[in-house]
């Protein structure tokens, strides 16, 4: 990708905002291994107008991507509060993408016992409503005002 | 070539369906326009792996997001709260949640019992026989013998499961001493036709392919009395054309993008709180240089949204808040009146709400979002699967400067001049978000929540748009009458939210409805049917 296309920044900058926002940790995936920095320019460019996220992108340094997380981190916020609308679509943007990868859902499946098939049309059995939870609530006096 | 019709109805959501629907009924010859198209059930992303993505993407509520073909931009730079809402057939019921309270009888006196806001000119019981054509229309599951109303009648379909989360908050409640009950919910958790039993998939803001949650579109539309209504989708209404107290028809663009005209009798506005007070302002003639049906400079104002807050409790144990409707399982409303001593008036009601699949946790969609950062993914795992919400909502009353008006600069695609909405929370629903954010955070405590987090003000939630062109006896501070009906053209009807004169803390489609089918009776001259209290 050209730097125009990258908001005059670099393949390595974004990848190391990725990290920065989700980290690797332990057999974690950080959002850098899984986004894919075309699919994060495509979607962020839907949230944000350029010009603001050229701006956004000044704030760091040169040498952002060589810094350690601890720093990366102090030096986003930083930026994040003098240009908060763009902080928010970089999160959203990779929360959305990462979230929604295959590789992601098949991880939280497995530590949690979460589906990641669609909804419907399977939907979920819950045990159906008992009335007898019911037994305090039921006993109250009418607890509406009759204005006439 | 100009067509013509006796009754023109704008807009094919909650309040127009049921009033077209009503008219046909009646023997009326009823044109429907709405600038959306019909959205198939079967269509719903929540059939596909990429459903929670399609959620904060293509089919967000709010459609300066969305940025449908068929919607209109909105101009909300200048309001605390982001509108959303939907164009199509079944309007923003295709994007709903289907929580389904009627507002109680105080809340069309609020006047006369706190000194606040202004009485409406009819009451609950004036509306209750047609709530419960309605609730058969829509289907409505619950729970017979709620306190907190007068009786209803009979829920033929059970409450919706609660699940775990709404289990342990009851059980808080009852040791709080504090009311509870399971939701009037328009989802169906029994078989009725082609509508299938609820199977708890979660997200109903989707679309249901099941049709077990109710939008007009598979309620009214499917009567037979619908049969009978011609219906133009894709067709966005530009203006009203008038005379001198009389509406003549509107101009409209198709969906081609050509300029049309149709001339009707009678003109029947639904578009809701935002999209029928710009088309009243947009309709400004030389007799009514202000706006149409605007005399009393009441078109547009008033704009209430019902601030809400968010407070969720993190619990140990797995919740599993992802099965079930999202917004359907119980409520509260041991806030909802007046107390004095609390520092304000009137109150709010608590709706447990459920949890959210993994991409809704981390964006956070009305609770916070998953930290960012190192301590990312323990923040993500503590939280996905773990949670339990409860929002707070207020009562809103209206305020003059809260407002929709024309953006100078705005327009859609068509060069129509885009809504601007003027809103700020006011000092009095904050005290009740600020009073029902410390509620709950015992109620979730009470509940076992090891951990509770706040979001004081939700500003995405603002899907009840009410008040911008109220109801009154008076032409002076008032839009319509009591059935809809125009001060200024006689033949000018409003039945959306845009008539509530207070809105309550309740969500607002059962009450809009009930007054688009008692307003339809009215304009054909029918008997206006009486409540048998």
């Amino acid at each position: 990708m050209t730097s125009d296309q990258l908001f005059g920044s670099t393949v390595a900058t974004w990848k190391a905002l990725l990290e920065t926002l989700i980290p690797e940790e332990g057999n974690l995936q950080s959002a850098a291994a899984v986004i894919s920095i075309d699919e994060l320019m495509g979607d962020l460019s839907a949230l944000s107008s350029e010009a603001k996220f050229r701006e956004f992108l000044r704030q760091l340094p040169e040498d952002f991507s060589l810094l350690d997380q601890s720093q990366r981190e102090s030096n986003l916020r930083h930026a994040g509060l003098l240009l908060p609308e763009c902080l928010n679509a970089l999160l959203n943007a990779a929360y959305t993408i990462y979230y929604s990868h295959p590789d992601i859902l098949r991880v939280i499946a497995e530590r949690t016992g979460y589906s990641p098939t669609p909804p419907q049309p399977n939907g979920y059995a819950l045990a159906p409503f008992d009335e007898r939870m019911l037994y305090k609530s039921i006993q109250r006096a009418p607890m509406w005002r009759d204005p006439h | 070539m100009k067509s013509t019709c006796e009754f023109l109805v704008i807009g094919a959501g909650a309040a127009g369906s049921a009033a077209a629907w009503r008219l046909a009924q009646h023997g009326a010859q009823v044109t429907v326009l709405d600038q959306g198209g019909w959205v198939a059930p079967d269509s719903s992303p929540s059939l596909t792996i990429g459903w929670e993505r399609a959620r904060h993407r293509t089919h967000h509520p709010n459609p300066n997001i969305r940025k449908n073909s068929w919607d209109y931009p909105i101009d909300d730079s200048d309001s605390d709260i982001s509108p959303m809402l939907y164009n199509a057939i079944g309007g923003s019921t295709i994007h709903w949640g289907a929580h389904f309270p009627r507002l109680k009888p105080e809340d069309f006196r609020v006047k006369s019992l706190d000194g606040v806001g202004e009485d409406w000119p009819l009451s609950y019981f004036d509306l209750e026989p047609y709530f419960e054509i309605n609730d058969q229309m829509m289907g409505v599951a619950g729970h017979d013998g709620d306190p907190a109303y007068p009786r209803k009648p009979h829920r033929t379909m059970p409450a919706l499961p609660l699940g775990r989360g709404a289990e342990r908050i009851a059980a808080a409640y009852d040791r709080l001493n504090y009311h509870w009950w399971p939701v009037d919910a328009a989802i169906m958790t029994a078989d009725h036709g082609d509508r299938l039993a609820c199977n708890n998939c979660g997200p109903c803001d989707l679309g249901c392919p099941r049709k077990s949650r109710a939008s007009t579109d598979v309620t009214y539309w499917s009567d037979i009395h619908a049969s009978k209504i011609r219906l133009v989708t894709e067709a966005r209404v530009s203006r009203i054309l008038s005379t001198s107290g009389r509406v003549t028809g509107v101009t409209y663009f198709d969906a081609e993008g050509n300029a049309q005209e149709i001339q009707a009798e009678n003109v029947v506005l639904a578009g809701n709180g935002v999209g029928t007070a710009r088309l009243l302002l947009l309709s400004a003639a030389d007799w009514c240089p202000t706006g149409l049906a605007n005399s009393s400079d009441q078109v547009g104002r008033n704009l209430m949204f019902h601030p809400t807050a968010l407070v969720t409790g993190i619990f140990p144990e797995p919740m599993d808040g992802f099965m079930g409707p999202f917004a359907c399982s119980i409520y509260s409303q041991e806030f909802y009146e007046s107390n004095t001593d609390r520092g304000f008036v009137r109150g709010f009601q608590a709706q447990t709400i459920r949890s959210d699949g993994p991409l809704g946790s981390a964006l956070g969609t009305y609770t916070l979002p998953v930290a960012w950062g190192a301590g990312h993914h323990e923040d993500f795992y503590s939280q996905f699967g773990h949670t339990a919400s409860i929002t707070v909502t207020s009562e809103d009353l209206p305020e003059s400067h809260n407002r929709v008006t024309l953006s100078p600069t705005l327009k859609d695609r068509f060069g129509i001049a885009a809504p601007k909405i003027s809103y700020r929370v006011s000092e009095n629903a904050r005290k009740i978000l600020d009073f029902g954010i410390e509620i709950n955070r015992g109620v979730l405590k009470e509940a076992g929540a090891t951990d509770i987090r706040v979001v004081d003000l939700v500003t995405s939630a603002g899907f009840h748009l009410l008040g911008t062109a109220r109801m009154g006896s008076d032409p002076k501070t008032s839009v319509v009458n009591e059935f809809g009906q125009s001060h200024d053209c006689s033949n000018l009807y409003i039945v959306d939210g845009g008539v509530f004169v207070t809105v309550g803390a309740l969500n607002p489609t059962s009450t809009i409805q009930a007054i688009a089918l008692r307003a339809a009776d009215s304009m054909v001259g029918a008997q206006i049917l009486e409540s048998a209290r």
